[in-house]
């Protein structure tokens, strides 16, 4: 088999949710920015960072949280060579390809049309799109370890959808003290010390790499997928 | 010497081994013992049949007088036996995570004054109960969809007693947690019918759009969906956007009041027209002519 037909599976594989999901989390940054009674250029320019930083990273997430669980054909996954937690990562990747596909593109809108630079604390063209990547590979680590914990994308889709609004009700709990300021999800848009920033950026996506490679630890024992149906 | 007992009772020994049975009578009272039942055995075997004509009047007589032994209906024996069964295949991770992401919330709340306990509560509750009912529908990934197809149950019942199930675990939660909420004082002025009023409406709405979307486009759309639409009223009406006519009509939505609660009954309607068909995953399990 060809490397593309294997990707193009994989890519059918993902579903429609991982498809629809970053375009709609952008349009709703934009409805966002849209809506605002009392429009600034500063505050448009903070609503539609906004939705690259808080909505595009859920809605990636939430997808990776249900990529284990969901497979009608594991019993088949689990008997090809290709171990199957390899064929999941291929399938998160080809999630957090597609999304940050959209993120660039609509990042690209906003530098040209002047937006990105009018939020304050935008950190550049280059190292500012980590204003969208580190809480995206933060959070969907996040979903992924859940759901290789959990074997449930339910469960595994409240776990991260309580991470996040956990992270937007309790801002200023949240960032009080340096761990949490490292890991808060949107020190762009809300965040508490801006010289912290480059550091928590980094914290997020090592903590996604780490929570992502205990998930892959974790699909090495294939039985645990299998006996899930019989609890 | 126990072997002969049976024949010597019936009086079918011969004369030798009768004696000798005699003989060893005298001085055994257990085999005497033993003899004594063969005998009555025996005797009862003499005795006449019952007339069948007063055996029948006996019978009839005594079952029309006694009352009959106090049972569940059948019915509501194969509806708990149902949601038994179906309790089963819920897995255990959904209802351990419901409750630690309810308690969460009520920890944050009791810990950190900062948000109102009636917001946390009408923005948690929602999203929990939500996926769990996306999570619940699963008729093309469902081990049994083929068997579930095959049997006389309905489909629909099957999936009214799992939403049932997990609608009701999350809805107790959700009122544990607002009583916890009220009588800790954390809410404030908030009594628990305004916790509840604060979460009811949203958590009705959003669980009728998670199944109506899961019925038709699968548990991973409605999952989604929820958390999309969950996301809009947080950032719409609440991080992002405070004012304006969008926010007030994403917030005049995600309320309790008639129109709310009538559309999720209208929805979950629907859900259920559409989950009595066959599951697409098994659209050809079953023959029609």
């Amino acid at each position: 088999m060809r490397p593309i037909t294997l990707w193009r599976y994989e890519a059918r594989r993902t579903g429609w949710a991982a498809v629809l999901g970053p375009p709609l989390a952008v349009a709703l940054g934009i409805a966002a920015a849209l809506a605002y009674p009392e429009p600034s250029d500063t505050t448009t320019a903070r609503i539609l960072l906004g939705g690259l930083e808080m909505a595009v990273p859920l809605a990636a997430a939430v997808v990776c949280s249900t990529l284990i669980g969901q497979d009608p054909a594991r019993e088949v996954q689990l008997t090809v060579p290709t171990p199957y937690r390899i064929t999941l990562l291929r399938r998160m990747i080809v999630v957090l390809s597609w999304t940050a596909a959209v993120a660039v593109l609509a990042a690209a809108v906003l530098i040209v049309t002047g937006w990105w630079a009018r939020w304050p604390q935008n950190h550049g063209a280059f190292a500012g799109q980590l204003t969208w990547l580190a809480p995206m590979l933060g959070l969907s680590g996040l979903g992924f370890a859940a759901g290789a914990v959990l074997r449930s994308p339910a469960a595994a889709g409240a776990i991260v959808t309580t991470v996040w609004a956990i992270q937007q009700f309790f801002a200023d709990a949240v960032q009080e003290h340096l761990p949490g300021r490292l890991l808060y999800l949107f020190a762009t848009t809300r965040g508490a010390a801006t010289d912290d920033w480059l550091a928590n950026r980094l914290v997020l996506v090592g903590a996604g790499a780490v929570l992502v490679a205990l998930a892959l630890i974790l699909l090495g024992r294939p039985e645990r997928l299998i006996s899930e149906e019989d609890e | 010497m126990k072997d002969l007992l049976p024949a010597y009772a019936a009086g079918s020994l011969p004369e030798a081994d009768r004696e000798r049975v005699r003989l060893h009578l005298a001085d055994c009272p257990r085999c005497r013992a033993e003899l004594a039942s063969w005998q009555a055995m025996a005797s009862a075997d003499t005795e006449p049949p019952p007339d069948p004509a007063t055996l029948v009047r006996a019978v009839l007589t005594r079952s029309a007088l006694t009352p009959p032994a106090k049972s569940p209906p059948r019915r509501l024996r194969h509806l708990a036996g149902l949601m038994v069964a179906e309790a089963r295949l819920i897995r255990i991770a959904v209802p351990i995570a419901s409750a630690l992401v309810m308690a969460l919330g009520v920890g944050l709340v009791l810990l950190q004054a900062t948000a109102g306990a009636d917001l946390v509560l009408a923005l948690v509750a929602p999203i929990v109960a939500a996926a769990g009912v996306a999570g619940t529908y699963r008729a093309g990934h469902d081990p049994a969809a083929e068997v579930v197809a095959a049997t006389p149950t309905s489909g629909r019942l099957l999936l009214l007693v799992r939403i049932a199930l997990v609608f009701g675990y999350d809805l107790a939660l959700a009122v544990t947690a607002s009583a916890v909420l009220a009588a800790t004082g954390t809410a404030g002025a908030a009594s628990l019918n305004t916790l509840v009023t604060a979460w009811l409406g949203p958590m009705a709405l959003l669980s009728s759009v998670s199944l109506l979307i899961a019925v038709r486009f699968g548990p991973d759309v409605a999952l989604g969906a929820a958390v999309g639409l969950w996301a809009v009223r947080v950032l719409i009406g609440g991080v992002l956007v405070r004012d304006g006519w969008l926010a007030r009509l994403v917030v005049e939505v995600w309320t309790t009041n008639a129109s709310v609660l009538t559309v999720s009954a209208a929805l979950t309607i629907v859900a259920f027209i559409l989950a009595g068909r066959e599951p697409p995953g098994v659209r050809h399990a079953t023959h029609r002519v």
